[in-house]
C-alpha cells in the first residue's frame, strides 16, 4: 500500500557575500533529523559568515524543526556565522516564528533583495548574531523587534 | 453537531495521517485559524508518541485517540493515550514559562505553543488509565 509521507528539500546557493539554503517542504517530527545531517552537511561545505535561510517554501513547521533552527544557531556562533530567516509571502510561517519569539535572535526579512542590500551597506559592522539583530532592528525593520 | 474518534498506531506514519486529516476536517467546516489547529493537534501527538516511546521503547503496539467535537460555537479536541500523562512539575512550568523563557531552548516548546494557538488548553486523568490533552478552539 502506497502511503503519503511528509519531504522536506533543502538546497545551498552560495552567493558573493552569504550562503543561501532554501527550505522546501515540511520541516517537522519526521524530517527533523534528515534536516539536521544536511544542514550540518551544507554548513561544513561554506566558508560564508552569513546565512540567509530562506523558508518561502517551508509549508509546515512544528516544535522538533524550530529545535533545529536554534541547535545550528548555537552551534554556529563560535564560528563566527550569522542567520537570517528570508519569508517571502509565506505570512503562515512568519507568524509562527513571531508565535516563537524568534524574531527576538534572527533577523526575518522579506525579499532576498532586503537581506543583500543590508549586507552590502551594513555587512562589515556586523561582528556576531546579536550585533546583526541590533543592527537590523535600528535600521527599522519593525519585524524584528 | 459532529464526533469523530481515529484510533491509530503511535507512529510517524499516522501523526502524517492526521496531519492530512485535520487540514481536510478544517478545510470542510471552514476553520478561520486552521494552521493553528493542525499544528496544535501535530503537537499533542507529537507528545503522546514521545511519551509511549519513553514508557515502552521503540517496539510497541499502542495507540493513540484522537477525537473531535465540533459544534457552531467551537472545536474540542482530546489526544488520548496509555502513556503516564504530563507529569505534575511539567503543569506548573506551563503556568510559569512562556515561549520567549524557552528561547534556546531544543525541546520543551509543543505544549506551549499550544497554549499559544488555542482558546484553552487542559490535561485529563480518565477512568480508564487514560491520559488526555484537551484543547478547545472557537469558531
Amino acid at each position: 500500500m502506497n502511503r503519503w509521507t511528509s519531504t522536506l528539500e533543502m538546497e545551498a546557493t552560495s552567493m558573493a557575500i552569504y550562503e543561501k539554503i532554501s527550505f522546501k517542504g515540511k520541516l517537522t517530527y519526521s524530517t527533523q533529523q534528515i534536516a539536521r545531517q544536511k544542514l550540518y552537511d551544507l554548513l561544513s561545505k561554506t566558508n560564508k559568515d552569513f546565512v540567509l535561510l530562506d523558508v518561502s517554501e517551508l509549508s509546515f513547521i512544528d516544535s522538533t524543526g524550530l529545535a533545529v533552527f536554534i541547535h545550528f544557531l548555537k552551534q554556529e556562533v563560535d564560528k563566527n556565522r550569522k542567520f537570517i530567516f528570508v519569508f517571502s509571502n509565506n505570512d503562515v510561517l512568519n507568524k509562527l516564528l513571531m508565535i516563537a519569539k524568534f524574531h527576538k535572535l534572527f533577523p526575518f526579512a522579506k525579499t532576498e533583495q532586503e537581506v543583500n542590500q543590508f549586507l552590502v551597506e551594513q555587512g562589515h559592522l556586523v561582528a556576531n548574531q546579536e550585533a546583526l539583530l541590533n543592527i537590523w532592528v535600528k535600521q527599522g525593520n519593525e519585524e524584528s523587534k | 453537531m459532529y464526533e469523530i474518534t481515529v484510533k491509530c498506531p503511535a507512529t510517524i506514519e499516522a501523526m502524517e495521517f492526521c496531519d492530512a486529516f485535520v487540514e481536510s476536517i478544517a478545510q470542510f467546516f471552514s476553520i478561520h485559524e486552521r494552521e493553528s489547529l493542525v499544528l496544535s493537534i501535530h503537537e499533542a501527538i507529537i507528545n503522546s508518541i514521545e511519551a509511549m516511546k519513553q514508557l515502552y521503547g521503540e517496539d510497541h503496539n499502542n495507540t493513540f485517540s484522537l477525537y473531535m467535537r465540533i459544534t457552531e460555537e467551537e472545536l474540542m479536541i482530546l489526544v488520548i493515550d496509555r502513556a503516564n500523562g504530563i507529569p505534575a512539575h511539567e503543569h506548573k512550568k506551563l503556568h510559569v514559562n512562556s515561549l520567549e523563557d524557552l528561547l534556546l531552548a531544543e525541546s520543551g516548546r509543543g505544549l506551549l505553543l499550544i497554549k499559544e494557538l488555542m482558546d484553552d488548553m487542559w490535561f485529563e486523568q480518565r477512568e480508564n488509565g487514560e491520559h488526555a490533552i484537551g484543547m478547545k478552539m472557537r469558531r
